[in-house]
């Protein structure tokens, strides 16, 4: 019997889960209500309270207190400005006393601004002398801070009277003491800086907010469906726990994502409602303009939501079904959301850029993201790290949520201790499409980490860590752990034409298909020669001899790869998939694995026709030697005609005939291992 | 032909209690099968482990011929489950409860509506069907978890103490789908406390005491040992020994 998820069973408890949650008048107060009410109400708030404040401080008089006789100048200054006041004309307060004389004052409210001269000030004055006044203010206290703003704005200005009478009566232009002026203007256009700004916040806000709105209904779903007596019941209806968390989990995804979208529609509507009003009332574009909206800004902001949505989704759902019921759900969920917080939160720093270390750090790379994007600096080629990290963070904890609703102990733990989380963390996985996937994921974010912090080391020895450590090693604790050898068929073909075809397959499909879909890749996006370029400087190996390269370029990834690509995840694909299914799946993640757009396609059909190799003869040792050769004739044909290779890079009309001869042979191929997939 | 119910050698253990030490027994179709125990017997735990809800500690069960470990879909598909404490989702309506659990078995939804429509006469439901459960009483609520249980018409049923907090009123709709169930072929295997209803349903009773089946019998023949039913309960607990801790034998 099928053991795979039934897409209708997981429709039904999705269909079913979405009405529940949408009756909960919880759910729909946190998801549609707060938002739609607390944006506006804020920036009322804010902006009546920005008014308000303006108003107040234009009618409120500056009181002005001095500790020491005041030059002539400056009193008759301040006497000269309406919104300024003397309360203590002069006074004898010496040096050392004056700071704490000053406070004394400013406390009791006798004046908001203090002001002292130096007792050479007024001489100084008349002459040619500096006046040292000193200004004492509280800046905790706007009436203070404005004031003694406004005596610094009257001192700089009696200051420039006096210097243009004294340059007068040395008979000096001003102009001549200021033989350059300088003006700084900044390029950015309104949107632009309005996109700076929204980067600062919203993707922290589009954040809390997905998280606030999974939280109820991640809740409700596990821990309120134990805590009401509900589960006992469903556990009885012919559903796999698997094809229960997938609804569940789509459930809960989908509100997030709702809740996301929402929230950055009625920011917008705010903001421009907001600025509509600004313009109305005083013509002063107080508000920057929204970030111009491009599509790559508009797509990527959707699909980073909805990465947000799954992350947040899966690390809810899995609290939440370790939780015995709804309180001891809340109790859980609170600081795991403080955890889940914690990357966002030093992603948001303004220093912070995606880089690929931060992209391989779930949610911290999605929110660095949706900052590139609001800056318009947001790429589809990091985008692929964000995502492949995201994806597999997420299986990774749904393939846990599965596993803890799939033990009893966990589900009935209201009725004894809460589930034992290190048999469930430790105990090795079912064989199928979850523990492939887990394994695929594993394998990305390793991959994309490591070679991070890789960079620095010598290519051979990062070639050899991420090969034998990371593959190689990944793969063996699999399976020891999984207990299933059979998932490394390492015994002889059963094919006699096994090792010719992986010969023929090695040598031929590099030139024939991968070159060919190279082109057409190449035809529909640009770009694909720099990334190479970018590959090709990492990997320096030029001083390197030439059979050292070939065992780390060509017979290390070919077994490490084969034992992890067509050993573990084909393997365990092919338990509860059927065999084409499996092959491509596969293929999929294999040419996800090597991290790069452009390269997907051409690694995914290499993959395939390994996978084909692998199945029809029932060994791994073909598509080793297939693989290795594939890799060898591009690091011969690289280091003895590089320029060739160049050339083949580009797509020309001369050795079209050559390639088509040679696809046509390559699915000739296939089909000959096609017609015999399958198990006899 | 296969039992409707096979326990065979079931042990379950919590920790390091055991709660059932080998019981074994057989529930056949057209049979209602009583469980009768104090509280903290097993009894719960057993019907757990037969519903494929609970997985043994050893031993095995079946449904039909179907070992419920093995392949638990297949074994559930032909089974209803209800207990007397499980609800329902409050927010939906006693149609859309219904319509939910009928899907999950798998049913079409030409079939689905016909089994709805059935149930609902059966059981009496016109008043209150598209009331969202939350508003039921809890008869009410009892009677539409009842009609969840027939809906499939499943040729076994498993019930725990389907009449618990129920008035006589409510109580008597679950007394009469089981005896008209057992009239239909069914295979009944339920948990009760209360005696009138093991004499007026049962067809054979089973004893469980400390997580052991002590006796199992109809009521004449246990009766016959001297007593009620209750005494006889009393007499085994107290001579029963205390239950098996982790050093029992695996």
């Amino acid at each position: 019997m099928s053991r795979r998820p039934r897409a209708g069973v997981v429709g039904t408890v999705y269909r079913k889960e979405i009405i529940d949650t949408l009756r909960d008048r919880r759910t729909l107060a946190t998801m549609v209500l707060v938002p739609m009410v607390t944006y506006p109400l804020m920036l009322i708030v804010a902006s009546e309270a920005a008014l308000v404040e303006r108003e107040a401080a234009k009618n409120r008089t500056g009181t002005v207190a001095a500790l020491t006789a005041i030059p002539r100048p400056i009193i008759e200054a301040v006497e000269g400005d309406p919104s300024l006041r003397w309360t203590i004309r002069t006074g004898t307060t010496a040096p050392a006393d004056r700071i704490a004389h000053a406070r004394h004052i400013i406390d009791s409210s006798a004046a908001l601004v203090v002001i002292a001269a130096s007792s050479t000030a007024a001489p100084a004055l008349d002459g040619l002398g500096t006046a040292r006044i000193a200004l004492f203010y509280d800046e905790t206290e706007p009436g203070s801070r404005d004031a003694a703003e406004r005596i610094e704005d009257l001192l700089d200005k009696t200051a420039d009277r006096i210097r243009g009478e004294r340059l007068a009566r040395m008979g000096v232009t001003k102009e001549s003491l200021h033989p350059i002026l300088r003006s700084t203007l900044s390029i950015a256009t309104r949107s632009e800086v309005g996109g700076e700004l929204a980067s600062r916040f919203l993707p922290m806000l589009i954040l809390v907010f997905i998280a606030i709105s999974c939280f109820y209904p991640a809740i409700e779903l596990t821990a309120g469906e134990k805590e009401r007596g509900t589960l006992a019941t469903l556990l009885t209806a012919p559903v796999h726990a698997a094809e229960l968390v997938a609804g569940k989990y789509l459930a809960v995804v989908t509100i997030g994502t709702l809740a996301g979208l929402l929230n950055v529609v009625v920011m917008t509507l705010t903001v421009m409602r907001a600025m509509a009003g600004v313009s109305e009332h005083t013509g002063r574009g107080e508000i920057s303009a929204l970030p111009q909206p491009t599509p790559t800004m508009i797509i990527g902001l959707l699909i980073a939501v909805l990465l947000v949505a799954a992350l947040v989704g899966a690390v809810m759902i899995v609290a939440a079904t370790f939780a015995r019921s709804f309180r001891d759900a809340n109790n859980l969920l609170t600081p795991v959301l403080l955890v889940v917080m914690m990357p966002a939160f030093l992603a948001s720093f303004p220093s912070a850029e995606l880089d690929a270390r931060w992209a391989a750090v779930p949610i911290a790379g999605v929110v660095l993201w949706m900052k590139a994007l609001l800056l318009g600096r947001g790429t589809w080629d990091v985008a692929v790290g964000v995502i492949g990290a995201s994806i597999g963070a997420s299986v990774l904890l749904l393939g846990l949520a599965t596993r803890i609703f799939g033990d009893e102990r966990a589900l009935f733990a209201s009725e004894g201790r809460r589930a034992d989380a290190r048999t469930l963390f430790l105990g090795a996985p079912d064989l199928g499409p979850g523990s492939a996937l887990a394994f695929a994921s594993m394998l990305f974010i390793g991959n994309y980490f490591l070679s991070a912090f890789l960079l620095q080391a010598h290519p051979l020895v990062a070639v050899a860590i991420l090969q034998i450590g990371l593959h190689f090693g990944l793969s063996y604790a699999f399976v020891r752990w999984t207990k299933a050898p059979d998932l490394w068929p390492l015994g002889r073909p059963w094919m006699k034409e096994a090792y010719p075809a992986a010969i023929l397959f090695g040598l031929l499909t590099w030139v024939g298909v991968s070159i060919p879909l190279a082109w057409i890749v190449g035809m529909l996006v640009p770009g694909q020669d720099a990334a190479a370029k970018a590959l090709e400087s990492q990997l320096d190996l030029s001083g390197v001899p030439l059979p050292l390269v070939l065992i780390a370029l060509a017979v290390l990834p070919a077994i490490a790869e084969e034992l992890a690509f067509r050993g573990v995840v084909l393997g365990a694909l092919r338990r509860r998939m059927s065999t084409t299914g499996a092959l491509v799946l596969q293929a999929i993640l294999f040419g996800l694995l090597h991290g790069s757009l452009f390269r997907l396609l051409p690694t995914a059909v290499l993959g395939l026709f390994l996978g084909l190799l692998a199945v029809r003869s029932r060994s791994l040792w073909p598509s080793i030697v297939a693989h290795a050769l594939n890799n060898a004739v591009l690091v011969t044909l690289d280091r003895l005609a590089p320029e060739a290779i160049a050339g083949l890079g580009t797509p020309s009309a001369a050795p079209l005939p050559v390639f088509i001869g040679l696809m046509g042979l390559a699915i000739v191929l296939a089909r000959r291992l096609t017609d015999q997939v399958g198990d006899p | 032909m296969a039992a409707g119910i096979l326990a065979d050698r079931v042990r379950h253990r919590y920790g390091d209690h055991w709660a059932l030490d080998g019981v074994s027994f057989e529930v056949h179709t057209g049979e209602v099968f009583g469980l009768l125990g104090p509280n903290g017997a097993g009894k719960t735990t057993l019907l757990r482990v037969l519903s494929g809800i609970l997985a043994p500690t050893s031993g095995h069960a079946e449904i039909l011929g179907i070992d419920v470990r093995a392949d638990p879909l297949e074994a559930k598909r032909h089974l209803g489950f209800l207990s007397g404490d499980t609800a329902l989702y409050g927010r939906l309506t006693v149609r859309e409860v219904l319509a939910y659990f009928g899907r999950l078995h798998d049913l079409d939804e030409e079939t689905l509506e016909d089994r709805i429509a059935f149930v609902t006469e059966d059981l009496q439901l016109q008043p209150f069907i598209d009331q969202r459960t939350a508003q039921l009483s809890s008869g009410q609520r009892q009677r539409a978890n009842l009609a969840r249980a027939f809906l499939t018409d499943p040729p076994v049923l498993i019930l725990d103490e389907p009449t618990v907090g129920l008035d006589v009123i409510s109580g008597r709709f679950v007394v009469d789908a089981i005896a008209s169930a057992r009239a239909r072929g069914k295979a009944v295997l339920f948990s009760t406390h209360i005696m009138s209803e093991v004499e007026a349903l049962c067809d054979r009773v089973g004893l469980l005491v400390r997580g052991r089946l002590m006796r199992i019998g109809t009521h004449a023949e246990l009766i016959a040992e001297g007593g009620t039913m209750a005494e006889l309960i009393v007499r085994l607990h107290d001579e029963a020994p205390a239950p098996l801790h982790d050093e029992a034998p695996k």
